[in-house]
């Protein structure tokens, strides 16, 4: 087992190299000009005759292909990130900044996303091809179909716009102002939710979580089917077991069988996977932050692609990367304490 | 196969799936005939009005513009919205129909190729397996690692807009799921024992691959694709969304509601006025998107060996 | 059992959660909330060029020597200053090159220092130093020494070509060679220095030339010649105001730039706390030197999404929302909103045409030759091909339809109401085919008209409405010869950057802002032969011709201090513009205002656009 996280975990460096060296690869096919367009926003910056020499020598944006990287490496090495043009602050503290509150997001997604999915995949997979399991699967297969942002979009209008129950941003003005400017309150893990309970402010806690709910919906409404079709083909599978079978023989009631028995051995493979669904959600947050205004990285990030902010879209590659390296190792190894017959080659 | 043909046509969710998707295929290939183009580039969403607002359903061509038509010699034979204008007065109706058009040429071509490239890739390294394997499964993973929208937003601003660009980024990041499917299938076919008689008898390791191992392990990577045609081409809207992926006036249906996301909510008093800016192109994407989700859905469960028997 | 229980509890928590929302909504009676499209990038006014740093921060915070009047672009009154230097109260020398501004005294700073002389000096000379690559500080170079930056003065010193042969490695941000350290002090005791002096109480500006457009670039709304406190800034680890280590502080990178995220002025308000990407919050100076502010707080809030300021606008979440044009049908009806409308901005919307266009790697001419497949490189540098595209554009449809008539035209590179500006109906284009037909009939001895011509017409993402004008550029001049093939083009902005300023976009239309309201920031920019887009964009064949009409009309209108000659000097030069078709001037926008109507005290100064606020004059009651 150890050898195996070892050697999973040496891997890792090999990763995040090629990862950033595909990164800058790509960006290299931008010309000095079209780079320059990263640090010049409005041509009024590019009045006075010399500017853009000036500025294309102070940003080096003409350096020969594998400077540029060889560059940005010694850099990091040193454990500067760089600037984030597309958030005006080094880049290490936009995603100090921008992290937690992406985080706050989507583990509040986990929940319903698990819960419904679960729940429903269990019904389904007992009222296997009944009018139910149909009405679930196609329910999920619709939900599965509508793009993100048209559904994002509704659920803005609907809840904001008509009955203004659930606004964009992440705070009211009132709660922002205290968050960060008040002495009062401290942030401790910089998740405004956890932090206000801790700081027993309730009003500052309802406030974030009414932010929260609509992000929370859109995001996790996608989700929730894939999880579904994943406890309906392992609950399926586990009821056709013998000892559900015997169980049944037994003369134990259904209710025990399913909830006791079955459940519990058909959630081992879908726990695994919600860990996993963290880190796609990671992945998918862009277009939900961007409807609701939400400050995480996912928004950080669709203004620094737009803005070809090559320093921001390769430390957020890196933490991705991270991310998904680290998650699928756990998801594996926690597989494979909790399932003996597996065997980590 | 034939069985299996059956099967997706006696399931209730499967079939409609199908009807669905021959509607789709009539309007794509009658195209020309219902929406008939008003410039050379038939994919080029003629203007109803050169005025900013949406308008509604039924509006008529305006006179300056039709002036223009009249004068180029074009026979307008369809002068009226009849699903309304978008931002900029793009016809609502030729771009959902042309749009069915591009809908299936993102999902079809982005699908085949990602998933050839993918089955390559991926059938090299289960069937050669060592060092060779070790490598491209490497690649693979750094290509995993990369934030996916993330990483097509930045390709598609450098490469600027178009539906040939988007449909590079979105191949360039979506080969990895077929090739370590294929690769997991061939893994455990390939230690069967008609292989290795095959191996014994000195047949050429093409012909192993191409001949025995993927005829009988290609199932799971042809339910994905039916699968990603759908997600696919919500990526592709998506992307136009966002602002990058298919140039203004181009009949793509994601193109069409990045112009709603400021209309939806309509005037205070007349809320979800200009709905027709969003219904339109949103139902046509969902129901596109559905039916193949539906086909592939049921064909999972065909396929699915745990299930054989019960379906 | 369990699960039962859990969503329960689930369901019970949401109910608390939306009966919470019954209580009364904190109205925020003390926070001004303006919601703006784009975010503050820096607080270092030497370094800004953004709109919403220079307006919604900078100009809040920090004061001027001079102010404008209420909403007015020429009329100066003092700020800092106790008196606006004129040749009568004998303030600005006859001969002109000596602007002497007394000071007031008993100016606060937010950290509590005096304001002094000696920081006025310190902030004049502090923009020159700092000259950022792609900054304000040229608009100082020009009138106090003559040249475009420091770099230049620097490289004139010390016999070198270029700035960075004098530093180890070509790295201007590395160490200087020691052989150079004498001739960079000299840039400052014998340069810079020499510019501002003090005596007494007053501060005194030399300049190098008489400059009729130097009060221009002083007052409010000029970020880059705000007041900084020399003591405070010194601190923070700004320039330390010597001349042997100047360079050190001479553009610097974003990051190590020490003023970039603190504030100290003296203006109405302190910076609160500043949160990149999303909002900046401002609170009341109270021994501000005019009295303190009506509103006691002010929050900015960045948010791109239209639908999102709208519904916040709605819901009362925002006071003051920045509303495109397209979008002001949807507000009109909104219950408690205020609306504004017919305020004339200062930007001007032209399409350039490229003189000699750039070959090089460039996709937008087709064939490169006049064979029907594409243009020739020098294709408008031809009068009539010119003129020919003034004629056939529908100015009245583009505002009426397109604008929805939210804008006037303009004639030329002089939008209203700055000096010079004429609407004198000779200067004006008509829409006219056949007109149009004539010249083009002429371009080229007739050949184009034989031939035919192809290429693209550009314009930025994301303007739907410029988008529509090249698409009528395309339509009529196809309409007038079936062999004009004209294709719209949309860049991104890093695209336009690469095409554009390289001079390979045949048409590119473009939106221009002046940094302050004289006429010669317009003109030089859109005219001169070294103009920032006219000697970069246009091409070769421009440059020589603007060189022999142009720029000694533009020397003359400058240096001339009488009011009413320059305006004649200047309407010279449009009709020069117009004569010549230099560029195809469209409109000048006409703007907006919106804002819930328990705002109170709100007035317009086209300097800083609608978008922006001057927070001091605004209250909020019922």
């Amino acid at each position: 087992m150890l050898s195996y996280i070892i050697r999973r975990l040496l891997l890792l460096p090999i990763i995040l190299l090629g990862v950033t060296f595909l990164i800058f690869c790509v960006f290299s096919l931008l010309s000095p000009m079209q780079r320059l367009a990263t640090y010049v926003h409005d041509p009024g910056s590019l009045k006075s005759a010399q500017s853009i020499e000036r500025l294309i020598d102070k940003y080096h944006l003409d350096d020969p292909f594998p400077f540029g990287y060889i560059n940005w490496f010694k850099r990091i090495l040193h454990f500067d990130l760089g600037w984030s043009q597309a958030a005006n602050q080094p880049v290490w503290e936009a995603i100090c900044q921008r992290f937690p509150a992406t985080l706050e997001l989507v583990l509040y997604s986990i929940i319903p996303v698990v819960l419904v999915g679960i729940w429903l995949g269990v019904i389904s997979a007992v009222h296997h091809n009944d009018m139910l399991d149909q009405t679930i699967r196609v329910a999920a297969v619709i939900g599965w179909s509508l793009p993100t942002f048209i559904f994002g979009l509704f659920v803005l209008f609907i809840f904001y716009g008509i009955l203004g129950w659930l606004p964009p941003c992440r705070l009211s003005p009132w709660a922002q102002d205290l968050v960060y400017t008040s002495n009062n309150f401290r942030s401790y893990t910089h998740l405004v939710t956890i932090d206000a309970l801790l700081n027993g402010n309730i009003p500052i806690f309802w406030d974030a979580l009414r932010h929260l709910i609509a992000p929370i919906i859109t995001l996790s409404y996608v989700e929730w089917a894939g999880l579904l079709r994943i406890t309906r083909s392992s609950m399926l599978e586990t009821l056709r077991k013998d000892y559900v079978r015997t169980a049944r023989a037994k003369g134990v009631d259904e209710h025990t069988v399913i909830h006791l028995h079955a459940e519990r051995n058909a959630l081992i493979p879908v726990i695994t996977i919600a860990g996993m669904l963290i880190i796609w959600m990671l992945g998918g947050v862009v277009i939900t932050e961007t409807i609701f205004t939400y400050p995480g990285v996912g928004f950080w990030m669709a203004s620094a692609a737009q803005q070809l902010d090559y320093g921001s879209v390769i430390s957020f590659a890196l933490l991705f990367a991270t991310l998904m390296v680290m998650g699928n190792l756990v998801v594996d190894v926690s597989y494979a304490l909790i399932d003996p017959r597996v065997r980590l080659e | 196969m034939n069985r299996t043909i059956r099967k997706l046509f006696s399931n209730a969710s499967s079939l409609v799936g199908i009807v669905l998707l021959i509607i789709f295929i009539i309007i794509a290939v009658f195209a020309p005939i219902i929406a008939p183009p008003l410039s050379d580039d038939p994919y080029q969403v003629p203007r109803m009005s050169w005025n900013v607002n949406p308008q509604a359903p039924g509006f008529i061509m305006s006179d300056n513009i039709r002036e223009v038509y009249d004068y180029m010699g074009k026979n307008v034979k369809q002068d009226r919205a009849i699903c309304g204008t978008t931002e900029g007065g793009y016809d609502i109706f030729y771009g959902l129909i042309w749009g069915t058009r591009t809908a299936f040429k993102i999902g079809l071509i982005t699908v085949i190729i990602s998933a050839f490239i993918g089955v390559f890739i991926g059938s090299i390294s289960a069937y050669f397996g060592g060092w060779i394997d070790e490598i491209i499964m490497r690649i693979t993973d750094i290509f995993l690692s990369f934030p996916f929208l993330v990483a097509a937003m930045v390709l598609t601003t450098i490469l600027g807009r178009g539906l040939d660009k988007v449909m590079i980024s979105l191949i360039t990041f979506g080969w990895m799921g077929y090739a370590r499917l294929i690769r997991g299938s061939i893994l455990a076919a390939k230690e069967e024992t008609y292989v290795m008689a095959a191996k014994a008898l000195g047949v050429k390791d093409i012909k192993i691959i191409g001949k025995h191992l993927l005829p009988n392990t290609i199932f799971p990577v042809m339910v994905q694709v039916t699968m990603n045609i759908g997600s696919m081409v919500i990526t592709a809207a998506t992307l136009s969304f966002l602002g990058v992926g298919a140039p203004v006036g181009y009949a793509d249906w994601g193109q069409m509601v990045s112009f709603a996301r400021n209309w939806i909510i309509g005037s205070p008093g007349h809320a979800g006025q200009y709905w027709y800016v969003v219904f339109y192109p949103g139902i046509f994407i969902v129901l596109f998107v559905l039916s193949w989700n539906l086909i592939g859905d049921t064909l999972r469960d065909i396929l699915d060996p745990r299930l054989r028997g019960e379906l | 059992m369990k699960r039962n229980l859990l969503v329960t509890v689930l369901i019970l928590a949401l109910i608390a959660v939306f009966a919470s929302f019954s209580f009364a909504e904190v109205k925020n009676p003390d926070i001004i909330i303006s919601v703006i499209k784009e975010g503050v990038e820096t607080m270092d006014p030497h370094w800004a060029n953004d709109n919403p740093s220079m307006f919604e921060v900078i100009s809040n915070c920090y004061d001027n020597l001079l102010n404008y009047k209420r909403g007015s672009t020429s009329e100066f009154v003092p700020m800092l200053a106790t008196e606006v230097p004129s040749v009568k109260n004998g303030l600005l020398s006859e001969d002109g090159l000596t602007y002497t501004f007394p000071i007031r005294k008993g100016v606060k700073f937010h950290n509590g220092d005096i304001l002094t002389p000696e920081d006025i000096a310190y902030s004049i000379k502090r923009a020159l130093v700092f000259d950022r690559a792609g900054g304000l500080s040229y608009l100082f170079f020009e009138p106090l020494l003559n040249c475009i930056g420091i770099e230049e003065i620097a490289c004139k010193v010390a016999g070198v070509e270029k700035y960075s042969d004098m530093f180890e490695a070509n790295d201007p941000r590395g160490e200087l060679k020691s052989e150079y350290k004498e001739a960079m002090s000299k840039v400052i005791t014998d340069y810079v220095d020499k510019v501002v002096s003090i005596d007494g109480n007053k501060v005194i500006f030399h300049l190098a030339h008489s400059y009729g457009a130097f009060l221009s670039i002083i007052p409010h709304y000029c970020p880059w010649s705000s007041i900084i406190d020399k003591k405070w800034a010194i601190e923070q680890g700004a320039w330390d105001g010597k001349a042997d280590t100047w360079w050190k502080y001479h553009d610097p990178v974003k990051e190590k730039d020490p003023l970039y995220q603190i504030v100290n002025g003296t203006g109405p308000f302190m910076l609160k706390k500043w949160v990149p990407g999303e909002t900046v919050m401002l609170e009341r100076f109270d021994d501000h030197w005019r009295g303190p502010a009506k509103i006691k707080n002010v929050q900015t809030k960045f948010i791109t999404e239209w639908t999102t300021r709208k519904l916040m606008l709605q819901t009362g979440d925002a006071d003051i929302v920045s509303v495109p044009i397209q979008y002001l049908d949807e507000v009109k009806e909104m219950e408690g909103v205020r609306i504004i409308e017919n305020l004339p901005s200062l930007a001007n919307i032209l399409f350039m045409w490229t003189w000699t266009i750039n070959a090089k790697g460039n996709s937008y001419i087709g064939s490169g030759k006049l064979d029907g497949e594409g243009i020739p490189l020098d294709f408008f540098s031809d009068i009539h091909v010119r003129r020919g595209f003034c004629y056939l554009f529908p100015y009245d449809v583009y505002i009426s339809k397109v604008l929805k008539g939210k804008a006037m035209r303009s004639p030329s590179p002089l939008e209203y109401p700055l000096l010079g500006f004429s609407d004198d109906p000779e200067l004006y284009y008509e829409f006219s085919l056949e007109k149009a037909k004539e010249e083009f009939e002429q371009a080229w001895g007739g050949q184009l008209w034989e031939k035919g011509c192809k290429f693209n017409i550009n314009y930025p993402e994301g303007w739907v409405e410029h988008k529509a004008a090249c698409d009528m550029i395309s339509t009529y001049a196809k309409m007038i010869n079936p062999k004009f093939e004209i294709t719209p083009v949309g860049l991104q902005w890093s695209a336009s950057l690469d095409a554009a300023w390289t001079e390979k976009c045949p048409i590119f239309i473009y939106k221009i802002t002046p940094d302050y309201p004289d006429p010669h920031n317009n003109i030089q920019y859109l005219m001169g032969s070294k103009g920032g887009l006219s000697g970069f964009c246009f091409g070769e064949a421009y440059i020589k011709f603007a060189e022999k009409n142009v720029d000694p009309l533009i020397r003359k209108a400058l240096k001339e201090t009488d009011p009413e000659k320059r305006a004649a000097l200047y309407k010279e030069l449009t009709q020069i513009a117009h004569d010549q078709a230099i560029s195809l001037y469209l409109y000048q926008p006409i703007a907006h205002f919106v804002e819930r109507n328990w705002v109170k005290g709100w007035y317009y100064n086209p300097l800083r656009s609608s978008d922006y606020q001057d927070f001091y004059s605004l209250s909020k009651g019922e």
